[in-house]
């Protein structure tokens, strides 16, 4: 349960970023990671030899100068594969998490201005998904979706909703009950108006945040997905990338995991640790219970 | 054929490699000990790497592993053993009349079932009568009822009498040594066979009873009887517990044996010691595609699919699926050790020849277009219905097609038992199926395989060829059925061959090697059933005598 954070002043605000500083180290080391992920994403047709859908080679190579990480079974270059698979995850991350993100602000801003009925169904509506299990509901929505990529976007954003809303109404809540909201209404604002001038940029810090926090797990889920087979096939991806491998009788028998498994799963673990960083980092900065805190 | 290997062991080191493998596995053992049943016993043990597939009573078992299953509980009236030919099983002599019509078997005296009743003459004659009753049995139940029958009637205590409406050549293999005889006293007063699931119905006349079982998918433990016609079997004890991936449990001693489909040399290199033995068998199954030839434009057009057959290099399949283990397809679809083979057309890889193919028939890409299109303007791109197993088959079929400027659209679907079933017959452009499913036996069995999959005048199935109607193919392989003489049912068969190398309903695209390891110190003799029918692996007629031929028990050591 969150509690709702009472108004921060804004010179309180200015005066608690002045006294934090430069950013912190983990802000920085996360940045950096997904400055690489992007730039990666953006060079990948420079960077890879091949192209990841092309049959380039004999099946099964083992890493050599013209395969650095060896081939697929069909005979695809695995480093294209390891390269593109940054491009879908970064899609994944920012369409999921800007998706969720918006879906938080109208199921738990819009209706916490509107008050009344729409708010407490709403906020029931909120309860009720949350009390789901996510991961089982996240597998049958996959599979009832079907193996397309838009599919495991819109499932993973669907999941992002609810506990995003949650945590956006209680501070919605803290700011219509201040003064410029009231004076807003009073001079005959809209509760669109209201919601455009005043909420969501009051609503910023904690905005991005969310997005920042759901776009690191939408890769983790995307890549889980895709490994358990409910992700799009034809498309290129890390989680795709570890299915296709461990579908490999006995992988481990042989080197060959380590040139096909292990940059994969590293992959997805590096990006989803530098979106954490990057979260764990702004969380100070821009959280107003943080802000309180200081 | 079938070959064996075997190498001597390098010493003892122990590298970081089989230590991690070695770890994995003891894991892996320790996992499958604590699943293992506890019923002892005092013979030799076998531990498979198998869940039951269904429930394992003759009308619900499932396949051919299930049938493998069932069969421990079920005999027939005769049983094949390694060397291909068919033992007296039940039957202590089967006789036919010259002209192959009437078929006579005389059972073996003082046979009981396990709940220690005789089995009869009257036994057998209700099966014959039980099957025919329940009509087609849904599928995946592999024994359906057997077609051809005009009269079965006991003519003694111990005499059976099968008349046939036409001497069909496969009835001892198909169904004399496949249809697995039931109790009287227990089914015949139920009437849904394949929804009887309760184990106290599971009274058979096989050489062993089934201890536990934990539902579909779940462990099972037989133990054998002492009873049994043949003496007490050599392999007393048999614990199936299910596993993924069958190769490290048998690397780490929690199993006998494990079967493979094209393994990779670096999966083999472990078991190529004296403690292993490893069979390889050419040809036992296939991957293959099938075209929907009821559907109008290109798919009903031999010269599309014959351009197919040119751009798809199954060489180089057997290279990259089956890590070169294995063989190409071939038009006429039996397998390379069927003794019916006979050379066909065989389409060589050629793409130039099947874009001229194409170029003649009237499909051609416009402007600068990558994909052909019809005489009427629609793009050559259709969809293949394909295991989701099977994503790289995919996509080196997609790559392939798009040389010729034919789109394929995959649609990646999970078969399970739906590969037996109804739900996606006809309901493909181009499917890419694996073979075989149950019942009549691999690429490498008797070529009545033939008939069954591509006569018009079989009931259609998920492994049978779609929409295709060729009459003169299918009065051929009714004639196979009916020729006692060796040299002229291989002519006809030759002839049916030709052919389907010329229509191209179904295109075999490779023949992966299947390999069986086992532990030689358990059992020795293990083989793989010639046609791999009634049951491809874990013949009961091994783990009954310890041996590959006869009914001799062998006596342990």
């Amino acid at each position: 349960m969150t509690a709702v954070a009472p108004p921060v002043p804004a010179r309180a605000t200015d005066r608690a970023r002045r006294a934090r500083g430069p950013w912190p180290p983990v802000l920085v080391v996360g940045l950096v990671l997904l400055a690489a992920l992007a730039a990666v994403a953006l060079l990948a047709p420079l960077l890879a030899a091949h192209d990841p859908h092309a049959i380039s080679g004999r099946a099964l190579e083992r890493p050599s100068s013209r395969h650095w990480l060896g081939t697929d079974v069909p005979g695809r270059d695995i480093l294209a594969q390891l390269l593109y698979g940054a491009r879908a995850s970064l899609v994944v991350a920012v369409l999921a998490g800007s998706m969720a993100m918006t879906g938080a602000v109208f199921v738990g801003v819009v209706p916490a201005l509107l008050g009344g009925a729409a708010d407490t169904v709403s906020s029931r509506l909120v309860v009720f998904l949350l009390a789901l299990p996510g991961l089982p509901l996240l597998v049958l929505i996959g599979a009832l979706a079907g193996n397309r990529r838009a599919a495991v976007i819109l499932v993973i954003a669907f999941l992002g909703v609810a506990p995003n809303a949650r945590i956006l109404r209680s501070q919605a809540l803290s700011l219509r009950a201040r003064g410029f909201v009231a004076a807003a209404q009073g001079f005959g604002g809209g509760p669109l108006y209201i919601l455009r001038r005043h909420l969501v940029p009051g609503l910023g810090p904690l905005i991005v945040v969310g997005f920042v926090n759901w776009a690191g797990l939408a890769i983790g889920l995307e890549a889980g997905l895709a490994f358990v087979g409910l992700g799009d096939p034809s498309g290129v991806s890390w989680g795709l990338m570890l299915n296709r491998a461990l579908a490999q009788s006995n992988i481990y028998f042989s080197a060959m995991w380590t040139w096909w498994v292990l940059p994969a799963g590293l992959a997805v673990a590096v990006t989803v640790l530098g979106f954490t960083l990057v979260g764990v980092g702004l969380e100070p900065s821009l959280n107003p219970r943080w802000l309180r805190s200081t | 054929m079938t070959g064996e290997r075997s190498s001597s062991t390098s010493g003892p080191s122990l590298n970081r490699r089989q230590f991690l493998i070695g770890s994995a596995a003891g894991i892996g053992a320790l996992a499958l000990t604590r699943c293992a049943p506890s019923v002892r016993s005092s013979g030799a043990t076998v531990r498979l790497p198998d869940g039951a597939l269904g429930f394992p009573s003759p009308f619900a078992a499932n396949a051919d592993l299930g049938y493998n299953q069932m069969s421990l509980l079920y005999d027939t009236l005769l049983w094949k053993d390694g060397s291909g030919q068919l033992l007296p099983w039940l039957a202590e002599s089967h006789e036919s009349s010259p002209d192959h019509i009437r078929h006579t078997f005389t059972l073996r005296d003082g046979l009981r079932w396990s709940d220690n009743r005789p089995l009869t003459a009257d036994d057998v004659v209700f099966t014959f009568d039980y099957y025919a009753k329940q009509g087609t049995l849904s599928p995946p139940v592999i024994i359906q009822p057997p077609q051809g029958i005009a009269k079965v009637s006991a003519t003694g205590a111990r005499t059976v009498e099968v008349v046939l409406d036409a001497p069909y050549v496969t009835f001892p293999e198909q169904v004399a040594a496949a249809l697995p005889i039931v109790p009287k006293h227990i089914w015949s007063s139920i009437d849904d066979p394949a929804g009887a699931q309760d184990r106290k119905i599971l009274v058979g006349s096989g050489a062993y009873r089934l201890e536990s079982y934990n539902g579909d998918g779940g462990a099972l433990l037989y133990t054998a009887r002492s009873d049994y016609f043949l003496g007490a079997p050599f392999v007393s004890r048999i614990e199936e517990n299910p596993a993924d991936d069958p190769i490290g449990p048998l690397l780490a001693g929690a199993t006998d044996v494990a079967r493979g489909v094209g393994l990779r040399a670096d999966t083999l290199a472990p078991f190529q010691n004296q403690a292993f033995g490893v069979l390889a068998e050419q040809g036992s199954s296939t991957a293959a595609l099938y075209w929907n030839m009821g559907k109008e434009g290109p798919l009903s057009d031999v010269r599309f699919r014959r351009a197919w057959a040119m751009a798809i290099d199954r060489a180089d399949l057997v290279a990259r699926l089956a890590a070169g283990r294995g063989r190409p397809g071939n038009p006429g679809f039996l397998g390379p050790e069927n003794p019916f083979l006979t050379p066909v057309p065989p389409y060589p890889f050629d793409v130039a020849g099947a874009n001229a193919l194409l170029d003649g028939a009237g499909y051609r890409r416009r402007g600068g277009e990558d994909i052909r299109r019809t005489g009427a303007g629609n793009p050559l791109s259709v969809e293949l219905l394909i295991e989701n197993t099977r994503a790289p088959l995919a996509e080196i079929l997609v790559a392939a097609l798009r040389q010729i400027g034919v789109e394929l659209r995959p649609k990646q679907v999970e078969l399970g038992p739906q590969l037996f079933g109804n739900k996606f017959v006809g309901a493909y452009d181009v499917a890419a199926l694996p073979f075989p499913g149950p019942g009549p036996g691999g690429p490498n069995a008797d070529p009545d395989v033939l008939r069954l999959l591509f006569s018009s005048r079989v009931p259609p199935s998920l492994q049978a060829a779609t929409n295709y109607v060729n009459n003169k193919f299918d009065d051929l392989a009714d004639r196979q059925r009916l020729a006692f003489d060796q040299t002229e049912r291989m002519n006809l068969v030759a002839q049916m061959q030709r052919m389907l190398a010329d229509d191209l309903p179904i295109l075999a695209l490779y023949y992966p090697e299947t390999e069986l390891l086992y532990r030689r110190q358990v059992l020795d003799q293990w083989y793989i059933t010639p046609g791999q029918f009634p049951s491809a692996y874990d013949n009961k007629q091994l783990f009954i005598t310890g041996q590959k031929t006869g009914t001799a028990i062998r006596p342990h050591r």
